[in-house]
């Protein structure tokens, strides 16, 4: 098998407005150390692929700084390796592209011009643990076309814009519905997909002609009676990053063990962008409970069910419970935060209180100061 | 192409570290984990990238495999150059036959050929072996301004302490008037930190004859200096004030563990203005579990806590069991402590497995504190007791 990765790196910006402000959704910090397109990166490489070209949308300057040049992902290389392609639309012939059709076609004679056989293609929403070159090999195994990896689960919230595939027994999709979700449980993309090369090139030459640019509503969804698309059910766990509470949910759900040791298995690790912190301090008595913990941090109060990035000062006297806490975030003495996201560089004074609910939390935008 | 440098550093990190006993078994000293996270070695390495200094010559003998491995190209020091960075250079055979480093001095003279391809004006040399912050460049500046051949960084000591330093003597304006080894009644509290800055040409000169004397034993401290100080070169010596340890020995490794746990001490990992670098491992956050309780102490990535840690230093990917109570200890990378463990005054190597309810250490007796020390990959068996001051070692092979 010879595969390429193609990453869209900020399909569903708008999911996560605070959050991404300032940044593509590929560079949203998640898990303590990492940002969103670790995951799909590592994935990636752990799995064989060593070209890997990122496909950018607006707000991408912090996108570029955690990638630099690739070489925390072993991706700096003399033959293929990372390759960052600012956004551009061929439909417009400028400016942004509208869908990844559009993107995929500005990078089009990139496409044309490589040799490996597959693409995976993927969004960077989705946190999991993946090997693609079995899935490649199921690919190869059912003589697909088009393979979609996808997740049965129980929607919850409709108002996202899922996208939600009929299988038949043979594991072969009928149609895909964008935007309509069924009540309960039903076969929900994950945003990854497996489709040859040659046959990606000819598709999306022949969608922008005629101004298709959505890569699920006018491939997947009008092409499953013409081209044999199959679905690989992921079992492991996956989580989609498409909104503020799913945010906080999948970074509460790393302080259990089990989901903990499978997304950051020892042989297919999770790499990221280096900062070269000191241990952590835990300064006189701290009780932390159930708390995920990055580098560089000073922890001088108790600490509960709390994921903390590096560089995070946690004053005396604070209280701090069920929080996301960002790199270089600060909270000040005996404040009070519970049900939180609390951004980078964020300032908490002295004192402050601040709430959310479980289902509902409290986001505060990055370098704000309460 | 080969650029002129002003400065190169050249690294001694040959030594056995033989006062380390155990822990460097099958390591060499500068290898030895440190700190949390580091290796003694970052220390230097950080000074010279953070000095500016950017060709750095490592000179390597003993047991070097897990040196070069953390070294390799030099990445997490910013020294994968395309011209310079970081070298490895052990002893070669040439065709007149097969040398060791026989000596400090010896082990440079081996490498002229490297040092002459950046044709520097000055050498750095520097010993992988101290825990310590410093910009060398203020160092070379006071060189140049003497107009010294060699300059020697020097720290006051205790004068109690003194005999068991390399003491210079120096006049009002620095230069050094004698220079005595460890001598039994010290007339000065300068000691040598083993860094040197030397204009090359004249080192060069001293290496050259000291090589061609059958009767030196090619050292710096023992043969280079005192002979130039004999020939009347200008050398000084360059006051350095602040943090700095010689690791050497088990209570000093020790000590300057406990340091980094210190408000004033500590800002040697932690200042953002010279940051240490070290190879990182790859693993996720620290996981603190019900149960942990932690007081005074620094933790390191891809941990898991569940028990009790009072005033230590515990590295990266550890495992600490419930009922686990640790005390003024250090706890190296890829340790497993078993429930109800109790470890005090030690030093825990790394891939060690201490069992259930096994006691490591204890506390300070009538005749002092005595650190056990529990050597890489060794095991220890459930309920089994290492009595203060005790050494393990179960592992002849170095784990990677």
């Amino acid at each position: 098998m010879s595969a390429v990765g193609i990453i869209f790196s900020g399909i569903h910006d708008h999911n996560l407005p605070e959050i991404t402000k300032k940044r593509t959704l590929g560079s949203v910090p998640f898990g303590g150390r990492y940002r969103l397109i670790d995951f799909v990166l590592s994935n990636m490489v752990n799995s064989g692929i060593t070209s890997v070209g990122v496909i950018a949308r607006n707000n991408y300057q912090s996108l570029l700084s955690h990638l630099g040049s690739g070489k925390e992902w072993d991706l700096s290389r003399k033959f293929g390796g990372l390759t960052v392609f600012p956004p551009y639309s061929f439909s417009n012939g400028t400016g942004l592209y509208s869908g990844r059709l559009d993107a995929l076609k500005s990078i089009i004679s990139t496409l044309e011009k490589i040799n490996d056989e597959y693409v995976v293609l993927a969004d960077c929403d989705t946190v999991c643990n993946m090997d693609y070159s079995r899935i490649i090999k199921y690919h190869e195994s059912v003589n697909s076309d088009i393979t979609v990896i996808y997740q049965y689960k129980c929607v919850e919230d409709k108002s996202l814009n899922s996208t939600i595939y009929d299988i038949d027994k043979t594991g072969r999709v009928v149609t895909a519905y964008v935007g309509i979700a069924p009540d309960g449980y039903a076969n929900v993309s994950l945003g990854m997909w497996i489709i040859k090369r040659s046959l990606l090139v000819s598709l999306v030459n022949e969608a922008v002609a005629v101004g298709q640019l959505s890569f699920e509503k006018d491939i997947i969804a009008k092409r499953a009676h013409s081209l044999k698309i199959y679905g690989y059910k992921f079992e492991g766990y996956a989580i989609k990053i498409d909104s503020n509470r799913s945010l906080f949910e999948a970074n509460m759900n790393l302080l259990n063990k089990d989901i903990r040791d499978e997304l950051f298995k020892n042989n297919n690790p999770i790499y990221t962008k280096v900062r070269d912190e000191a241990p952590t301090r835990y300064a006189s008595d701290v009780t932390v409970k159930n708390s995920l913990i990055a580098n560089g941090s000073l922890i001088l109060s108790d600490v509960e069910n709390c994921v903390i990035s590096r560089g995070v000062y946690i004053g005396k006297g604070a209280k701090v419970k069920n929080c996301v806490i960002m790199q270089g975030a600060v909270v000040s003495e005996n404040a009070d935060i519970s049900y939180a996201i609390i951004d980078k560089q964020c300032v908490i004074k002295n004192g402050r209180v601040l709430a959310g609910y479980p289902t509902y939390p409290f986001v505060l935008a990055k370098d704000s100061v309460v | 192409m080969i650029k002129k440098n002003r400065c190169i550093a050249m690294l001694l990190a040959g030594g056995q570290g033989s006062r380390l006993h155990v822990l460097t078994k099958n390591i060499a000293k500068p290898a030895v984990p440190f700190g949390g996270k580091y290796r003694i070695i970052d220390f230097t390495m950080s000074n010279c990238i953070n000095s500016g200094i950017d060709v750095v010559g490592v000179l390597t003998q003993y047991q070097p495999l897990v040196l070069n491995r953390y070294i390799r190209n030099g990445l997490p020091w910013d020294l994968d150059r395309l011209y310079g960075g970081v070298y490895i250079l052990p002893p070669y055979q040439q065709s007149s036959g097969m040398a060791w480093y026989k000596g400090t001095a010896n082990a440079i003279y081996q490498n002229i050929r490297f040092i002459e391809q950046y044709s520097p004006d000055y050498v750095l040399i520097l010993s992988g072996d101290h825990i310590y912050s410093m910009d060398y460049s203020k160092m070379i500046e006071y060189h140049e301004e003497k107009g010294a051949d060699a300059t020697i960084a020097v720290i006051k000591v205790p004068i109690e302490e003194a005999s068991r330093f390399g003491i210079m003597n120096t006049a009002p304006d620095g230069r050094i008037v004698s220079f005595e080894e460890k001598p039994k009644v010290p007339k000065n509290d300068e000691a040598s930190m083993g860094i040197y800055v030397f204009s090359w040409n004249k080192l060069k000169k001293y290496l050259i004859e000291d090589d061609a004397n059958p009767d030196s034993s090619n050292d710096f401290g023992k043969n280079i200096i005192p002979t130039m100080l004999n020939s009347g070169e200008k050398m000084f010596a360059y006051p350095f004030c602040g943090y700095w340890k010689d690791v050497g020995t088990i209570d000093s490794l020790w000590e300057a563990n406990m340091d980094l746990l210190n408000e004033g001490t500590s800002d040697i990992i932690n200042n953002p203005e010279w940051k240490i670098y070290a190879r990182n491992p790859v693993c996720p956050p620290q996981y603190i579990g019900e149960g942990a309780s932690l007081k005074d102490t620094i933790v390191s990535e891809g941990s898991e806590i569940y028990g009790t840690i009072d005033h230590s230093v515990v590295f990266y990917k550890v495992f600490v069991d419930k009922d686990v109570y640790i005390k003024d200890s250090i706890i190296m990378q890829d340790a497993v402590i078993k429930k109800g463990a109790r470890i005090v005054n030690a030093i825990v190597g790394d891939h060690t497995v201490i069992g259930e309810n096994a006691i490591i250490g204890g506390e300070e007796g009538p005749d002092g504190r005595k650190i056990a020390v529990i050597g890489s990959g060794a095991v220890v068996a459930d309920n089994e007791t290492v009595p203060p001051g005790e050494m393990i070692d179960r592992s002849d092979e170095p784990i990677i």
